[in-house]
């Protein structure tokens, strides 16, 4: 059994392609997990099924390390977590999520915050990061081994200060959101199909972040200057 | 009628949500906002009741006359109905 460390969880992967074993390498540990999680055949056929936007070459391999995702993400809720689908990246010790449909714009939006501010910024994850509650109550992003196209990954947990959901736009400009108008673009990018209970876990997770950090929807351009309205918005 | 079973209901946000669960999920995509009078005629659902008496739980709660009343369950119910979500 492959064993992980992530989000501040050990993880047991079982599972029969080498291809997870690499794809985690930066994230193995040992220890006694805290749940483990068996990929079995018929996940990968469920899971090359769903799949779009696959990229070349991807085999059983590819495909067992995104069922092993989706089953661990089915026991986060019960340890005060939830994959969240984003791009997290590190600002000055603290963490912003960007949310998005698939193709918004989320990897370009990210890479204009790298050159508007340069070393002040490191990517957490490109596309599926865990966001877990801490025992004081902090809401913390962390990264994982599922990074997207580009592969940005850190095994590194941080505060999350701020949820910015991404929309193209003529020009740059950003409102705050309330927790009420954000709900529903939340919920569009988690996981919620599982059993009453993971599902019940999740929603109260989401209401709780909703109520802690800030919440923004910026309507943005490709350009440079996307990062310079976003951050001024979130950090003044 | 009765909705079919297998939806959590929460607030998020301050916003309520229904979202299925379990093996409703594979059939049914997505979740549903419940909003106003939404929230009363879904929980009168949870129980086998007829339209009529969904209507007299609004105009118990809301001070609406009984055809605005029997208009706003009349549309909730064709939608879940289309969304094959009515036991009847």
């Amino acid at each position: 059994m492959l064993i992980v460390g992530i989000a501040g969880l050990v993880i047991g992967i079982e599972h029969r392609y080498p291809y997870l074993e690499k794809h985690c390498a930066a994230y193995k540990t040992d220890g006694t997990p805290d749940f483990s999680v068996t990929v079995t055949q018929e996940m990968i056929e469920a899971e090359r099924a769903k799949a779009v936007d696959v990229p070349t070459g991807a085999d059983d391999g590819y495909f067992e390390s995104l069922s092993a995702a989706r089953e661990i993400a089915h026991r986060l809720p019960a340890c005060d977590a939830f994959l969240f689908h984003a791009a997290v990246i590190e600002y000055k010790g603290s963490a912003i999520a960007f949310t998005a449909p698939s193709g918004t714009g989320k990897s370009t939006h990210i890479k204009n915050w790298k050159r508007a501010f340069g070393d002040d910024v490191r990517i957490v994850n490109g596309d599926k990061p865990i966001l877990r509650f801490s025992p004081e109550g902090t809401l913390y992003a962390y990264g994982t081994p599922w990074a997207g196209k580009e592969g940005w990954s850190r095994n590194v947990g941080l505060p999350l200060k701020a949820v910015v959901f991404l929309e193209r736009g003529k020009e740059n400009r950003i409102f705050p959101l309330s927790p009420a108008d954000a709900a529903m673009p939340l919920m569009n990018q988690i996981l919620l199909e599982s059993d009453p209970e993971t599902v019940a876990a999740t929603l109260s997770l989401a209401d709780r972040m909703l109520g802690q950090v800030g919440l923004f929807r910026l309507a943005c351009t490709p350009d440079v200057g996307s990062a310079l309205v976003a951050k001024n918005a979130i950090f003044g | 009628m009765k909705i079919v079973s297998g939806f959590v209901v929460r607030e998020v946000g301050g916003k309520t949500f229904a979202v299925a669960t379990g093996d409703l999920a594979k059939k049914f995509h997505g979740m549903i906002t419940l909003g106003g009078s939404g929230k009363e005629i879904w929980e009168a659902l949870q129980n086998d009741v007829t339209e009529e008496q969904i209507v007299d739980k609004l105009l118990d709660v809301y001070d609406v006359d009984r055809e605005t009343a029997a208009k706003d369950v009349s549309a909730f119910l064709s939608k879940l109905r289309k969304a094959g979500l009515l036991l009847e």
